[in-house]
């Protein structure tokens, strides 16, 4: 008899304590939000029109009237663009091959054009540097050519290395799940093979094409360490707000600088979202893979194709690495170590530094962005669409500006942080939350809604929701958050290019300085360490996913007979 | 075995009362006015066709909606605005919502844990449900790894773990195939009887409902078309609607002469009822259940009243019973046939048969408005 169970009352309040919990949590993000990414870009709005006697549009025209800043504009706009053209064809091609060309050695090429995706978005710079700049190995010592890489042409291979693996990460699911019909039946009616490229592999492909444009064109005309390391004299968007800010002291034009920037740089990412739901969407499930056809003397060219973009990568990391480990570059090239020791560059101190801002960053982002995304996504509190939407700006904002707002910010009162780890954390928190509540926000979306109510049903507090279903139930989804934030901390340049300190040294920013300083061995040197912190944390994660399991099946249980 | 609580005075004695609810989402009303009493310790059945608003109601009751109009009433204390974590009601989903991740023994002592019961009485009665829903074997199992059935039944310990005054159950069976629905019916009809809770059961399955139900409560479109026992429900439907979801009827629009003699005229056929209820001229309804009508596959009519011409349209074998559609006058009409009744021989593929209706068979519907529920019990 199941009696003798405990009798509680309809009315015990507990629940009440759950209100009150989930709502001061709703306001803490709330604030947070507001604090540490609206404040700011509203510091940068003022700056820009802060004037003695109140608001005032002068810097604006200033900036329209120096030639010199305003050229910046312009030069943004036509390496974006350029860059865009070159990424896109590049890596249509790359992303073709691969998925339709069968090749051996597949894998391989793939898991080598991700490679630029954890290095700093400058060590393509850097090995363009090695390679052709001033002291470059092909132009001054194996043809000896007085041309060397500096300038806009710089920026734009740059980039085009930097920005391949995104593109490629966008247009290869789109080229993979194709319907073969389509093109069976093409054939039956003897279309040539350029007639069904252009009919109906291009159409098939436009939203990932249009998503992967716009993409492209935001990280490149937000980048700040390219430009910075080979642009020389030719000074973009982004690297204008750095001399105005460190350079000149001219608050007001760098935050008319960057508001500028925000119009394209938000533009791109709209339009990217835009057409990017639409690729996912229009990827339905395909009917079976479909494998171009092709002769001996196609695959061949193919794999030639490939293997050089692939080899092109290699180079740089190659060329990243030998410049680590050879005395002096271009004469010398006996192996030695000396330039691991980062004398002039404090020492190993800024790599730590960089690792422990980017760890705390990436955990606390981990686990809030799966407290926001479940309050989001099951409490629905009023208003959860505006909290989404503040902690989707970061994602649009170029790290430069978001650098300056925090330095507007929080240099005077109420907050005052600027020169320590602090600042560095919660810029790198915020700025990457987007990336963090997405994944969250995907995995919670596959969970069954009724698990919500079940734990409402049995009286479960708002903690144990969390700690004993959510948490459980969304940990490979966390993980995943966590490495990403931790990559892209590390490797983030263009904010925290503002926030170092005397106390506060980052890698990315020593890299820089050790470039600016002509240190170019050590800057190498250190680029290697990061990559190999990277590659650590990586295969830990790896393995810690291993050892611990994966996440468990939570869609609606299939009934088995019985 | 004592039939109280041994710990004191029976504490899930109370009456549920509904009044006047409504819901509406937008500008559909999904509940509408619904009256509902439901006495401790009875299985009540929501019974309807999908979106006729039985899972809303559900929801109602168990504090995942808000009423728009009315009120929910339980033991003498208005809940309507209570959310579920303060009402003591169980609920067993219909996708099962169990925790995937931890075992059947977790699951089951989840809610016992949140009530912060020290350890050893959590194991205690988690043990005492495992026995109760038969799982003792799968304790340590998780719910990936079970069948369809031990999920349910799963499903319904964890709920009935905190000893809930009452247990609400949408479509549980609804994702089993059918042998095991049956099997799993029987089980949770003697966990109620034995725990002696209040159960309310939505489903969508009228056999489920008239196996299962103390009462049955037909709804279509957001409203109570009928309360009452499932033989009275059978037998007695208010409305062609109920007559024709819970068993099959045929329907037939008439016309109404009181007379004396009480007389249908369905086109020129005149038929013989056995009484007409109140006010009951002019056009209505009649309804009859196909295994209580007659065919037969002869030249002339049979003996006794409300014999038709019929023309047979086609005959369905569906095992037990032989399924004859025939058309009289253009109006379709099922006649249910025992299979052993009918030789194929008899019927000679004859295509002009005679069926009657028996008057004592026959269901009047007066075309009034529908929505008053009565309670016939």
């Amino acid at each position: 008899m199941v009696a003798g169970g405990p009798a509680v009352r309809s009315g015990a309040r507990p629940w009440v304590a759950d209100r009150v919990a989930t709502t001061a949590t709703v306001l803490a993000f709330a604030l947070g939000l507001t604090a540490f990414v609206l404040y700011p870009l509203v510091e940068i709005l003022r700056r820009s029109i802060e004037g003695p006697t109140g608001a005032t549009l002068r810097h604006y025209t200033a900036f329209l009237g120096t030639p010199q800043v305003f050229a910046a504009l312009g030069r943004s706009l036509w390496i974006a663009s350029l860059s865009t053209v070159l990424t896109i064809l590049l890596a249509f091609t790359f992303a073709y091959v691969m998925a339709r060309v069968p090749l051996p050695g597949r894998g391989v090429y793939a898991r080598v054009a991700l490679l630029p995706l954890i290095s700093p978005s400058f060590v393509q710079a850097l090995a363009l540097i090695f390679l052709f700049g001033r002291n470059g190995l092909i132009t001054r010592h194996l043809l000896d050519v007085s041309w060397s890489i500096y300038g806009w042409h710089g920026i734009v291979i740059s980039e085009v290395f930097y920005c391949f693996p995104h593109a490629f990460l966008v247009l290869e699911p789109a080229l993979r799940a194709v319907d073969a019909r389509l093109y069976e039946a093409a054939a039956s009616l003897r279309t040539p093979w350029w007639r069904a490229f252009l009919r109906i592999t291009l159409p098939e492909a436009r939203y990932a094409l249009a998503s992967a444009s716009f993409l492209v064109f935001n990280l490149v005309i937000t980048d700040f360490g390219n430009p910075v390391i080979i642009g020389g004299n030719y000074s973009v968007l982004a690297t204008e707000i750095y001399t105005q800010v460190i350079g000149l002291q001219n608050f007001a034009m760098a935050s008319v600088v960057s508001v500028v920037l925000l119009g394209p740089a938000v533009a791109a990412f709209l339009l990217d979202n835009y057409f990017g739901q639409r690729a996912i969407a229009s990827i339905g499930g395909a009917a079976r893979p479909y494998t171009v056809p092709v002769g001996r003397l196609g695959r061949v060219l193919a794999a030639g194709f490939v293997g050089m973009v692939t080899a092109g990568i290699l180079l740089v990391y190659g060329t990243i690495l030998a410049a680590s480990l050879v005395r002096i570059w271009g004469y010398d090239f006996g192996l030695t170590l000396t330039h691991y020791r980062f004398d002039t560059a404090g020492g190993y101190g800024s790599i730590w530094i960089s690792v422990a801002v980017s760890g705390v960053a990436a955990v606390v982002g981990g686990l809030a962005t799966l407290v926001l995304a479940y309050l989001v996504e099951r409490r629905r509190p009023a208003g959860a669409w505006v909290l989404t939407l503040l902690a989707l700006v970061p994602a649009a904002v170029p790290g430069t500006v978001m650098g300056l707002g925090y330095v507007l910010a929080f240099n005077k009162l109420p907050l005052i942080l600027t020169g320590t780890a602090t600042i560095v954390v919660l810029n790198h928190l915020f700025r990457f939350f987007p990336l963090g509540l997405l994944t969250s926000r995907t995995r919670l979306k596959q969970l069954d809604p009724a698990l919500e109510e079940a734990c409402q049903s049995l009286r479960t507090p708002l903690w144990r929701i969390l700690a004993r279903v959510i948490f459980p139930l969304a940990r490979p989804a966390v993980a995943a958050s966590i490495v990403y934030i931790f990559i892209r901390s590390m490797v983030t340049l263009s904010a925290v290019i503002f926030l170092v300190s005397p106390d506060i040294s980052l890698a990315a920013v020593s890299i820089m300085l050790l470039v600016n300083d002509g240190k170019l061995n050590a800057a190498a040197a250190m680029s290697v360490v990061v990559v190999l912190v990277i590659l650590v944390v990586l295969a830990f994660a790896e393995l810690l996913g291993r050892t611990i399991g994966g996440g468990h099946q939570s869609e609606h249980p299939e009934p088995r007979a019985g | 075995m004592p039939a109280k609580n041994p710990d004191g005075p029976d504490t899930r004695r109370g009456t549920l009362e509904l009044k006047g609810v409504s819901k509406t989402f937008g500008r559909v009303w999904a509940v509408r006015d619904v009256d509902l009493g439901v006495p401790q310790g009875e299985l009540v059945c929501l019974l309807g066709p999908s979106g006729c608003g039985k899972t809303t109601l559900l929801r109602l009751i168990a504090g995942f909606e808000r009423p728009t109009r009315g009120s929910i009433v339980y033991n003498g204390e208005a809940i309507e605005t209570l959310p579920p974590q303060a009402r003591n009601f169980g609920i067993v989903f219909q996708s099962y919502a169990l925790f995937p991740h931890l075992t059947v023994a977790q699951n089951i002592a989840f809610g016992l844990e949140n009530l912060r019961m020290p350890r050893p009485q959590v194991q205690a009665r988690v043990h005492e449900l495992l026995r109760l829903t038969d799982l003792s074997e799968s304790a340590g199992k998780r719910p990936p790894e079970l069948s369809g059935g031990q999920q349910q039944r799963t499903a319904i310990a964890r709920a009935l773990a905190p000893n809930p005054d009452i247990l609400l159950l949408d479509e549980p069976l609804s994702a089993l195939d059918a042998r095991i629905r049956v099997r799993l019916r029987g089980e949770i009809r003697r966990i109620q009887r034995e725990l002696r809770i209040t159960m309310i059961y939505v489903t969508h399955d009228q056999e489920e409902a008239l196996s299962l139900a103390d009462r049955v409560v037909v709804m279509e479109a957001g409203l109570v078309r009928q309360v009452g026992l499932p033989a009275e429900i059978y037998h007695s439907p208010r409305d062609p609607f109920v007559a024709d979801f819970v068993g099959a009827a045929n329907i037939l629009p008439c016309r109404l002469d009181p007379g004396p003699p009480p007389t249908a005229w369905f086109g020129r056929h005149r038929l013989s009822l056995l009484e007409i209820p109140e006010a009951g001229s002019g056009p209505a309804t009649l309804g009859i259940r196909p295994e209580r009508a007659r065919v037969l596959f002869e030249e002339a009519a049979g003996t006794g009243p409300n014999w038709l011409p019929a023309r047979v349209e086609g005959i369905t074998f569906l095992g037990a019973i032989v399924r004859v559609h025939a058309e009289v006058d253009g109006c379709p009409v099922q006649v249910d046939v025992a299979q052993h009744l009918l030789d194929a021989g008899l019927t000679g593929g004859r295509s002009l048969v005679w069926i009657q209706l028996p008057p004592e068979a026959l269901m009047v519907f007066p075309t009034a408005t529908p929505g008053d529920a009565s309670d016939s019990t």
